[in-house]
């Protein structure tokens, strides 16, 4: 049993070179997408983003989002989950718990 | 660097102009885009694989996401800070009234066990 631990604890740093080896790329290439399609708005982007809503209201009033096709629709519903979800990620990390909150 | 990609599209793009098919040359018009909105084409994992460059995303997008995020953080911190009082409260009352009940079952036991007539004891 002590041997066994031994051997475990001797394994120890070739198993993190190994993780460190492994992850190094991923985290580049993560890094190298986060970089431009997650990082937060620019405070100039801020007014186009309301701009944008606007649009989106006209296009629901003149009925132009009744004629998307819908592979668009799908596509347009998919990306609005994502950003709903984004609120459930939040309220994770401010109840400090994944399930339940933790009282 | 960047104008080797720019030369390269170009001539592609001249290519299917020729071909008239309409998906490619959108797919050309949307790779010139990226490439002239990121420095993508400028990292080296680029040249030799068939890594897309990032996508660009709308403002509209990024502020909704960015918003709910934040929204949902501060939402739970107000949960949690509503529900813990109110959890330790329940807390408390569930021992009372786990306390009461003990005491009364162990009065019924001892009143049950005196009024059995067995002579087992």
């Amino acid at each position: 049993m002590a041997q066994a631990v031994q051997k475990l604890v001797a394994k120890v740093p070739t198993l993190i070179g190994a993780a460190a080896t492994y992850s190094k790329p991923r985290l580049a290439t993560f890094w190298h997408y986060a970089k431009v399609e997650l990082v937060p708005p620019s405070p100039a982007e801020i007014p186009q983003a309301f701009i944008g809503i606007k649009n989106i209201v006209t296009g629901v009033n003149s009925g132009r989002l009744g004629q998307t096709t819908v592979k668009d629709a799908f596509r347009n519903g998919l990306v609005c989950t994502e950003v709903l979800m984004w609120f459930y990620i939040g309220e994770c990390i401010g109840k400090g718990g994944i399930v339940g909150y933790a009282v | 660097m960047f104008l080797h990609e720019m030369y390269e599209t170009s001539l592609l793009s001249l290519a299917l102009i020729k071909t008239k098919k309409r998906t490619d040359l959108f797919r050309i018009i949307d790779l010139i885009c990226y490439q002239h909105s990121t420095l993508a084409c400028a990292l080296p994992q680029f040249y030799n694989s068939n890594m897309v460059p990032p996508v660009v995303v709308s403002p509209v997008i990024k502020t909704a996401r960015w918003s709910f995020l934040l929204i949902g953080i501060f939402y739970g911190k107000q949960r949690y800070d509503y529900l813990k009082p109110r959890a330790e409260e329940e807390r408390r009352v569930e021992e009372a009234e786990k306390k009461i009940r003990e005491e009364q079952e162990k009065i019924a036991k001892a009143l049950v066990e005196a009024s059995e007539d067995t002579i087992l004891k």
